[in-house]
């Protein structure tokens, strides 16, 4: 219980425009990049799972994470599985990106606590107005 | 074997292993010299290609993003690997303002022209690159440059014309599909349907490709209509409905029989389903049994019932299946009236689907 | 004097057999470097597989597992990550006795599962079937011990996609391995099988299954291995391939029209080169039926495998994979110039008989009577250096050719000193190496003449399951 207290003030201590983005595409990463940096974000990038994963062993929460579904070494699905079971990452909100539009994706998506499932291509503007908005941010 | 190697003939034959192995030797040493030379112009080029992304990603970045960024001229030599990444950031993003910003860029640095040289160029890849770019450009002159390429021998180079085409001018570009689709054997006609999918036809071009098709079905031979009935899956329903009543006429073959079935979506082709679930040729009858679990009503369940204890694994699965499609009753009711079956095979295929539903 | 004379001509005989072997090497060399010019795109593969995103038909992964205990969930993993919109995967238990069913159980959560399957193709009593509650695309089937050839029956048994491939659990895949080799099955309808470049692993860095960085081993014996690999899938493949005359698929990675093997009627059991006895029967049924069909070979590099680090091992491996050239050859020995036997029975085949079963015949003998006419004198010293030179000379030429195809292509060895690496390889390979592999294959070859079941019997079984696959 202490622990878990200690962990939300942890979180709360991050600072609040720190982006994860987890995709291993080159060209769509630093397109993702410059278009939160664009909305005033500050994005980190990471390009395959078991990278990401590392991050959430040791590193400070982000205050989102964009996660592309299809990832070298260790899928979408199983990174936000283990974010959910970290007690300083649990609650770090999640955008999710697939190009697969399978029923039972977008259902494992919500069990998981994703917050929003966006189909690949993405509409540039509305995934940072989404982005901002599960912030708490005004849209730019 | 002594005598032989003595005699006069095994100078000659010397003489003859002498010049191979030379003439070998020389020849490693120039292909050897070739692959270092290779290796060089690799490294250049990558390196080249390197600096070419450094350049020019953040600038198509900033043009995706709907601004309009400072450009440099392209340099003839990036042109491939800038018209690559404009083609990924098309493929990668939606909206409007995206579109227009990525075509505005390219319009700057004369992204046209290069995809013209690079049509022009005997590799496929070079023409596959042009026509996607020249889809994503839309420009209407560009139509009659593209057709002629509908009939290139490679088939993904023809789909990715006639993506083209349809960008550019869907109405103009169905019926030149329509009238190679016939002959082009080689075109996979699941990319044929991806591609009109895709395609956002209108209800008037789209009756028009059915119009079409409904006119020449009687004159297809069985392997074309095997090739062309996927494609119906693209049309309304009621457009469809009796083209496809016509296919699973009596006479027709089993093969067109089965491609038809998996096109029977209106309930008016139901009497033809039920008919169909018990010809004697299996294929026909698991496509039956899918169909039914599209169309079939609730008194249809015996039917299906019966079909589970068909021979064929295929039917009796596509029938526990279409048994299972909430048409017919309620899993667990079923789950029920499955323990009472008789029929093992029936039994045991219900019990497999059923399994495979808690999935 | 007219016996004399006929004695004559067997020099000249040697030396028309290799320049005829040579001859068609380069003949497929050039049929190679065709293909490869119009597979491969100037501006980096990256664009095709993308051109045909969505359209990829299900395919399930067939793997066969004996004793993998220790291997076998990493294996799986890395599978799991495929890049392929739709798969399942079917592990097959062969009676292992080690804790593999009890493994996979524990990490997958494995849960029995009534499947009703087909009986396409006769095996083993099935003990049980289970589906993973972990991954849901993720079933296995335990099986009574009946050879690998037997467990990749139950599987296509099992299979419910159109298209399955086959693939050892000790293959290093790359992500796009499963999209790239279905490519031509998208291509071409009458399709009905695929194989791919298989390269050898040793040296490279691997990272649960996944191929991160190519490298070259730092043993000589294994970069020999390399070199042969690219000669044997340039000639032995990628060549056949435009005439639809491949004799082979490696086991350790293929994709098969499911249909299509079940008409063959699956594996056969009884040889140790299951994987070659396939692709011939499915020449042989689709060429005596008449029906069209293709079995094509993509360049691509598609799976790594681990190459034998001792001679005793590759021994083993190299008398395994002659036996089973010469099993598969007798089996399917009705093609050989049939009438409707095409490029196969008229080309394919015959090749494979002259050069690849009695290749090592020719070789060693001729060596021997070299060596033995040069101690009895009747052959100076300098027309055995020159028939000597003749040989490794055209040796080095194929090898260099099949280099240059590499570079053109792939371009895996990037660094000077990883070609100066092979150029040696491609030299030291005559100085011994050759002479080495040449005599197993031959010995394999009078084992089988002479049939000696007992020797085999169950050195044959732990090789079948031990040893990776690779070219022939």
């Amino acid at each position: 219980m202490a622990r878990e207290a200690r962990a939300v003030r942890g979180a709360e201590r991050v600072e609040s425009t720190s982006i994860l983005i987890v995709e291993d595409d080159g060209t769509i990463a630093g397109m993702l990049s410059a278009l939160f940096r664009r909305g005033g974000l500050n994005p980190t990038t990471v390009r395959d799972g078991k990278t990401a994963l590392s991050l959430v062993a040791g590193s400070e929460p982000p205050a989102l994470a964009v996660v592309d579904l299809m990832l070298p070494h260790l899928d979408g699905f199983s990174l936000v599985a283990a974010m959910r079971g970290s007690p300083r990452w649990k609650d770090v909100p999640v955008v999710m990106l697939s190009a697969r539009q399978l029923p039972a994706d977008v259902t494992r998506a919500r069990e998981l606590g994703v917050r929003e499932y966006v189909q690949k291509p993405f509409d540039a503007k509305q995934l940072l107005a989404t982005v901002l908005e599960a912030l708490g941010m005004p849209p730019r | 074997m002594e005598a032989a190697l003595a005699t006069s003939g095994s100078d000659a034959l010397v003489g003859v292993a002498y010049l191979i192995g030379v003439v070998s030797l020389v020849l490693t040493l120039l292909l050897t010299l070739q692959v270092a030379w290779l290796q060089l112009a690799a490294r250049r080029l990558e390196r080249r290609q390197r600096r070419c992304l450094e350049t020019w990603r953040p600038i198509l970045y900033d043009a995706a993003m709907g601004e309009a960024p400072a450009v440099p001229p392209l340099a003839p030599d990036d042109e491939a690997t800038f018209l690559l990444l404009w083609n990924q950031l098309q493929d990668g993003l939606r909206g409007r303002s995206s579109r227009e910003g990525l075509n505005r860029l390219a319009a700057t640095v004369g992204a046209h022209a290069a995809a013209l040289r690079a049509l022009a160029r005997k590799a496929a890849a070079s023409r596959m690159l042009a026509l996607r770019t020249l889809r994503y450009l839309g420009e209407p002159a560009d139509f009659d440059r593209v057709e002629p390429l509908l009939d290139a021998p490679e088939a993904p180079i023809c789909l990715a014309a006639a993506r083209a085409l349809f960008h550019i001018d869907r109405a103009a570009a169905t019926p030149e599909l329509w009238t190679r689709l016939r002959t082009r054997v080689d075109w996979p006609m699941a990319q044929v349907a991806a591609l009109l999918r895709d395609s956002d036809l209108g209800e008037a071009e789209l009756a028009g490709l059915a119009t079409a098709i409904n006119g020449q079905v009687h004159r297809l031979t069985t392997a074309e209509l095997r090739r062309i009935l996927p494609l119906l899956a693209i049309f309304d329903e009621a457009d469809v409905s009796p083209m496809v009543h016509r296919l699973l006429a009596p006479f027709q073959v089993p093969e067109v029989l089965s491609a038809a079935l998996k096109e029977a979506r209106g309930p008016a082709l139901l009497p033809d389903v039920v008919r169909l679930c018990t010809h004697p040729a299996w294929p026909v009858r698991t496509q039956a049994a899918t169909a039914l679990g599209r169309l079939g009503r609730p008194e249809h369940r015996d039917l299906l019932l019966g079909m589970m204890a068909d021979p064929q694994w295929w039917v009796r699965y596509r029938a526990a299946q279409a048994l299972l499609s909430g048409r017919f009753g309620e899993a667990g009711e079923l789950a029920a009236l499955g323990d009472r079956l008789s029929d093992r095979f029936a039994r045991d295929i219900l019990c497999h689907v059923l399994a495979e539903g808690r999935a | 004097m007219t016996g004399l004379a006929a004695l004559g001509v067997v020099p000249w005989i040697f030396l028309g057999y290799f320049v005829a072997l040579q001859l068609t090497y380069v003949v497929l060399d050039l049929l190679a470097l065709g293909e490869i010019r119009r597979a491969t795109p100037p501006g980096g593969a990256a664009e095709l597989p993308q051109s045909y995103s969505g359209l990829e038909p299900p395919v399930s992964l067939l793997v066969p597992a004996y004793n993998e205990a220790p291997t076998i969930v990493a294996a799986l993993w890395s599978m799991l990550q495929l890049e392929y919109p739709s798969f399942e995967i079917v592990v097959v238990n062969d009676g292992s006795t080690d804790a593999t069913l009890e493994v996979l159980k524990r990490e997958l959560d494995l849960r029995p599962f009534p499947e009703a399957t087909r009986i396409s193709v006769p095996t083993r009593r099935v003990r049980g079937r289970y589906r993973s509650e972990r991954f849901r695309n993720l079933r296995v089937i335990d099986k009574e011990n009946g050879g690998k050839a037997d467990a990749l029956n139950a599987a296509i048994n099992s299979a419910r996609s159109p298209l399955v491939c086959v693939v050892d659990a000790d293959s290093v895949l790359q992500r796009d391995s499963l999209s790239r080799a279905v490519r031509p099955f998208l291509e071409d309808a009458t399709t009905i099988a695929c194989g791919g470049t298989i390269r050898i692993a040793n040296g490279c860095r691997v990272s649960e299954g996944f191929l991160e960085q190519v490298g070259l081993p730092r043993s000589w014996l294994v970069r020999i291995q390399v070199v042969e690999y690219f000669r044997a899938f340039l000639f032995g493949r990628l060549g056949w391939s435009p005439l639809n005359a491949m004799l082979i698929i490696s086991g350790a990675f293929g994709v098969f029209r499911r249909e299509a093997v079940v008409a063959a009627g699956g594996y056969r059991t009884d040889t140790v080169g299951e994987d070659m006895d396939l692709v011939v029967r499915l020449h042989r049924t689709f060429r005596l039926s008449g029906t069209p069909y293709r079995i094509v070979f993509v360049p691509d590099p598609i799976c790594w495998t681990e190459a034998p680090e001792s001679l005793r091992v590759l021994r083993a491996q190299r008398m395994r994979w002659q036996r089973g050239l010469l099993e598969s050859l007798a089996a399917g020995r009705s093609l050989l110039f049939h009438r409707r036997g095409g490029a196969v029975g008229w080309l394919a085949f015959p090749v494979a008989l002259l050069f690849d079963a009695l290749g090592p015949v020719v070789e060693v003998v001729g060596l021997a009577l070299m060596v033995v006419a040069v101690v009895a004198g009747s052959l100076s010293v300098p027309a055995f250096l020159a028939f000597l030179l003749a040989a490794v000379g055209m040796g080095l030429f194929l090898s260099a050719s099949a280099l240059l195809l590499e570079a053109m292509s792939f371009h895996a060895y990037q660094r000077p000193s990883q070609l100066a690496a092979l150029f040696g390889a491609m030299v030291a390979e005559n100085l011994g190496y050759r002479q080495l592999t040449s005599w197993w294959r031959l010995r394999a070859l009078v084992l089988w003449l002479v049939r000696r079941p007992g020797r085999w019997g169950t050195m044959e079984r732990s090789a079948s399951w031990q040893a990776p696959g690779g070219p022939r």
